[in-house]
């Protein structure tokens, strides 16, 4: 009991270590995985984010324009787990969590991240180039599945069906061999 | 004509000097010291001052349900009647040698009246009927039988010491004893009873380590677990008051006489409100330093003990260090 | 101007009781951690009441499982006015990870109202504290409103 009592009376004396919250804002250390920013600018609608989020908290709606589509996404907060999947598999950096941790509110409305993509379809079908070296590196990025390669045989192909033309391949590929040919 | 004014005079010391106003005024605020006192030493900054009176008039405004197997009228009269006798406890402790009632056997009166708050929140328990309040009130009831025994020593021992061959129970002949020959404490064997008694304020006052009955991690506050809203704020109040009765009982006992020198002019209808005033204040703050040493301090470097240590605890140390000065004042040392 | 004392009172001294509906104790841990010395909210009055009788705010952490939505709903009940209820972190209000399983009965806004949302998974301690602030000024508001 003698080295309690030695602390508390020596604490009595000292500075509080309270943070002065409110009215000084405190940052958040660098890393802190906080509220979701979203750049449409940025995003090609790979869709990549909405297959890892473990949550679900990613909504996608699309609507078809002239151009190609408006790809409107939604990140819900409330139900988001921070885990910054969707941030890592973003190949574009159209996704990041940010330190920003004030994410107490009384409508639900101030919890969600919104964007909108504005996406130009090419009207082209994916074809290879003569500069392919089969390093198989599109078909591992591709978020769909559609491209197959086979190392040994030397043979490229792409289900069509399956391709959303996101363009991911495109730009992984190291030798620019891939492109929506005309 | 002058019993008109004797009338308005008591009324007075009933309601604003030593007795309403300024009991429940200075309870509050010593409260607030304790919290704010605690958290420094803890190195928070702590709640205000006040925040004890903000959390009165906060539970003044909160919905007061009563369940439908309490027994409604007992239910909320329990912190009436608790906080009513820790007022009259008030009138009847001299504050700065001015007591408003005085009479043969104070300290008798004030060992009856000290049960029953605790008594109160027994029977409130019990009348809410709770199964978590019913482990709340037998442990009360321990805590009760284990601060009584020593309390009463300490009280024979000043009676023993100030009546010379026969006692004296009487707490004006008690101030006016220490007046003349010096404080209580200074005597050498009463100082073991003046440990004593501030070991057993806390407990009375059901401040940790002793607050086994209002345990609020593992039985949810004991007895005050079904109240709610403005009762519930009585009984806080009645926490608070008692902080104070009880440091003020013991700067009557041990540390009396000491503003009894102090004479300012002033007078009001014949009053010395000068007199009352700085005596009021002086006293006001013995009672913090005693709840600082006694209470904060010990809250600040122990943890809540168990209801049988609790028990050995008092009937062993506390009671033998009451019997220690008995018996030296019975000797004549 | 008694009333109004008891309304400015209200936001001073808000006491939380925290049910823990089937949570991770991430988010419990966390509130805990708001009373500690480097945040502490005892300065602006809040502390963790032992029952839901002397409560003012209702803290929720947890995606409410089947077999704790009886005793949440039965909880809420007991609050006297006025209340206000808290969601701690995201589970209460979308089950999370859990979303989807066969024994969890989110969100908690089907049985009560819920004031304050904290998201965060878990919310820092000043996320905490900012969303009991919040929560402790609808609690005035809500006090004015009644009579």
């Amino acid at each position: 009991m003698v080295p309690f009592a030695r602390v508390a009376l020596s604490n009595l004396f000292k500075k509080p270590s309270t943070r002065n919250f409110p009215r000084e804002n405190v940052e958040a250390k660098p890393g802190y995985r906080g509220r979701i920013a979203y750049y449409g600018d940025k995003c090609r609608n790979c869709g990549m984010c909405v297959k890892v989020c473990s949550p679900g908290a990613i909504t996608r709606t699309v609507t078809e324009t002239p151009e190609g589509k408006d790809i409107a996404f939604e990140f819900d907060l409330t139900s988001c787990t921070f885990c910054g999947m969707c941030q890592d598999f973003c190949d574009e950096k159209a996704i990041e969590l940010t330190a920003d941790y004030h994410m107490a509110a009384t409508d639900h409305k101030d919890l969600i991240t919104s964007g909108v993509a504005h996406i130009r379809v090419p009207k082209g079908q994916l074809v290879c180039g003569e500069d392919c070296v089969y390093c198989t590196l599109c078909a591992r990025k591709c978020p769909e599945g559609a491209i197959t390669v086979d190392r040994t045989e030397k043979i490229w192909s792409v289900d069509h069906e399956k391709c959303t033309k996101c363009g991911t391949c495109v730009s992984a590929c190291p030798k620019k061999a891939l492109s929506f040919g005309e | 004509m002058s019993s008109f004014f004797q009338i308005i005079e008591n009324i007075v010391k009933a309601m604003i000097f030593p007795g309403l106003l300024y009991a429940t005024a200075g309870g509050l605020l010593l409260a607030g010291l304790d919290r704010k006192i605690i958290a420094r030493m803890q190195r928070r900054v702590g709640p205000p001052v006040l925040q004890p009176t903000y959390d009165f008039l906060k539970l003044c405004g909160k919905e007061t349900i009563v369940p439908h197997v309490a027994n409604k009228p007992v239910f909320l009269a329990a912190p009436f009647v608790g906080y009513v006798s820790l007022v009259v406890m008030m009138l009847l402790i001299p504050i700065g040698g001015y007591s408003a009632f005085s009479g043969k056997a104070d300290l008798i009166v004030i060992l009856y009246l000290l049960t029953i708050p605790a008594v109160a929140m027994i029977v409130g328990g019990s009348a809410s009927g709770s199964p978590f309040a019913g482990i709340g009130i037998s442990r009360e009831m321990v805590t009760m039988m284990a601060y009584e025994l020593p309390l009463i020593i300490v009280f024979l021992s000043v009676a023993k010491l100030v009546g010379g061959d026969s006692m004296n129970f009487s707490l004006q002949d008690i101030t006016a004893w220490q007046e003349q020959n010096g404080p209580v404490i200074f005597s050498l064997s009463m100082i073991p009873a003046a440990i004593a008694m501030l070991l057993i304020i806390p407990a009375e006052v059901g401040m940790q380590p002793f607050d086994v009955a209002e345990a609020e991690t593992e039985i949810c506050e004991g007895p005050l677990v079904e109240y709610s809203g403005f009762p519930l704020g009585m009984f806080k109040l009645g926490t608070a008051v008692r902080i104070f009765v009880m440091t003020s009982l013991f700067t009557s006992l041990f540390l009396g006489g000491i503003t009894s020198g102090i004479h300012i002019g002033w007078t009001v209808c014949g009053v010395y409100v000068g007199d009352l005033l700085v005596r009021g204040l002086i006293h006001f703050a013995i009672c913090a330093v005693i709840t600082l040493l006694c209470m904060t301090f010990i809250h600040a470097i122990t943890a809540r003990l168990k209801i049988e240590h609790l028990f050995k605890f008092y009937w062993t140390v506390v009671a033998g260090l009451s019997l220690i000065s008995l018996i030296l004042v019975w000797i004549g040392v | 101007m008694f009333k109004k004392m008891i309304a400015a009172a209200g936001a001073k001294s808000p006491w939380i009781y925290h049910i823990n509906t089937g949570s991770c104790n991430g988010c419990d841990i966390e509130l805990v951690a708001v009373l500690t010395p480097r945040y502490d909210a005892e300065r602006f009055g809040f502390k963790l009441a032992g029952t839901p009788r002397h409560a003012d705010i209702v803290v929720v952490s947890g995606p409410v499982t089947s077999q704790s939505k009886e005793r949440l709903i039965r909880t809420l009940e007991q609050v006297p006015e006025p209340k206000v209820v808290v969601t701690l972190g995201s589970c209460p209000k979308s089950g999370n990870v859990f979303k989807g399983s066969y024994s969890i009965e989110c969100p908690v806004d089907k049985y009560t109202h819920v004031d304050v949302s904290i998201a965060g998974c878990t919310p820092k301690p000043e996320a905490i504290i900012e969303g009991l602030y919040t929560a402790a000024q609808i609690l005035k508001e809500k006090r004015r409103e009644m009579k």
